[in-house]
């Protein structure tokens, strides 16, 4: 009986602490710089190995310009050597990290010349410099779901496109 | 001695959970509590502006949520625009996009931002940027980032997937005239 009068508050006083250290699944101000950094080397430098380090391997990006959806590594992999072959001289820099529970926002500016073909389209040779927003939510340390945000229009227009009205098959045969 | 050992036991209890109570563990405690409760509000204040603004209301709505000296950065437009400019852009959008929606997939409050994402839609039921009505229904993606200060809204900053709009309008990206 007294060993059992011993427990008991031992148990509360357990139950207690556990309450105090509530699990928490919020990222640290500390390892959102770590995942930025690493994110900078993979995109910069073209460290892809550093890859499997900062995501899960069922990650998702969301990203404009594009209509799928990039899921898993080696989509994400692919599309970063080919921006990495239109712009070989890539450099993204930080502006500002905003760290709230699970999610991280970055801020970030893109320069690179577009030295190498972007998608279907051949090389300009031009500069080009935008800014964009990265939401990534992540999930025991690794990035889970990416979202890229940026003006794609813009980033067209410095590279010399422009947008042209559509031409209706009716109004062309009407010119001919 | 069975009572003392009843005793002890809850007196060390008192003991640990006065200990956790110290004033300013509370007053952290507290303060926290006030800053979620900011966030909350300025989330809402967001969710109403996105949600709830359509052509109608957008003026009324614009002067109950929107300090009166906001600045607006549109697009990574490095230049912000003052009211005069965003109305102009407002009634000129919504003379193309009449009926146009937008929903929230997220939403990110710290300190005084908030950060939404959501996806505008709309029907092309009237000319629109110059190309006629087709009936059809576009979506487009955006991202802004809403700074508040007492409880209104005092700045923007706003990356809508504009090429994917105008390109659903079945416009193309050609090289510019003077570079062909």
């Amino acid at each position: 009986m007294k060993k059992l009068l011993m427990i008991i508050p031992l148990v509360i006083l357990l139950c207690f602490t556990f309450c105090c250290q509530q699990v928490e699944e919020a990222i640290t101000e500390e390892q959102a710089k770590v995942l930025v950094d690493r994110a900078l080397k993979i995109w910069n430098e073209g460290n892809l190995e550093l890859l499997e380090d900062v995501m899960a391997s069922d990650v998702e990006r969301h990203e404009y310009g594009i209509l799928e959806e990039l899921v898993g590594i080696d989509a994400i992999k692919t599309y970063i050597i080919n921006n990495r072959n239109a712009f070989p001289d890539l450099n993204i820099t930080i502006d500002k990290i905003i760290v709230k529970d699970d999610m991280m926002v970055w801020f970030w500016t893109y320069m690179g010349t577009n030295t190498g073909p972007l998608w279907e389209l051949p090389a300009t040779g031009k500069k080009v410099k935008f800014h964009g927003v990265t939401i990534v939510r992540v999930v025991n340390g690794k990035e889970v779901e990416i979202w890229d945000f940026y003006n794609t229009l813009d980033m067209m227009e410095q590279l010399g496109f422009t947008l042209a009205p559509p031409q209706p098959p009716e109004t062309q045969e009407e010119k001919k | 001695m069975k009572k003392l050992c009843m005793i002890l036991p809850l007196a060390l209890i008192l003991c640990f959970i006065v200990g956790c109570q110290d004033k300013g563990a509370m007053a952290e405690l507290e303060q926290f509590k006030v800053k979620a409760e900011v966030e909350e509000q300025n989330k809402e204040i967001i969710r109403r502006w996105i949600e709830e603004v359509n052509k109608e209301n957008f003026e009324q709505l614009f002067n109950e949520l929107w300090a009166e000296d906001c600045i607006q950065y549109m697009n990574s437009n490095p230049e912000p625009i003052d009211n005069e400019q965003y109305n102009q852009m407002i009634e000129h959008f919504y003379s193309n996009f009449p009926a146009t929606t937008h929903e929230i997939h997220n939403i990110i409050a710290k300190e005084d931002k908030v950060i939404a994402m959501f996806t505008a839609r709309t029907t092309h039921d009237v000319d629109s940027y110059g190309v006629p009505a087709t009936g059809k229904e576009l979506a487009w993606r955006a991202i802004v980032i809403f700074q508040i200060s007492d409880g209104k809204i005092q700045t923007r900053w706003e990356v809508a997937d504009i090429l994917s709009m105008y390109k659903q309008l079945g416009m193309e990206l050609k090289p510019k005239e003077s570079e062909k």
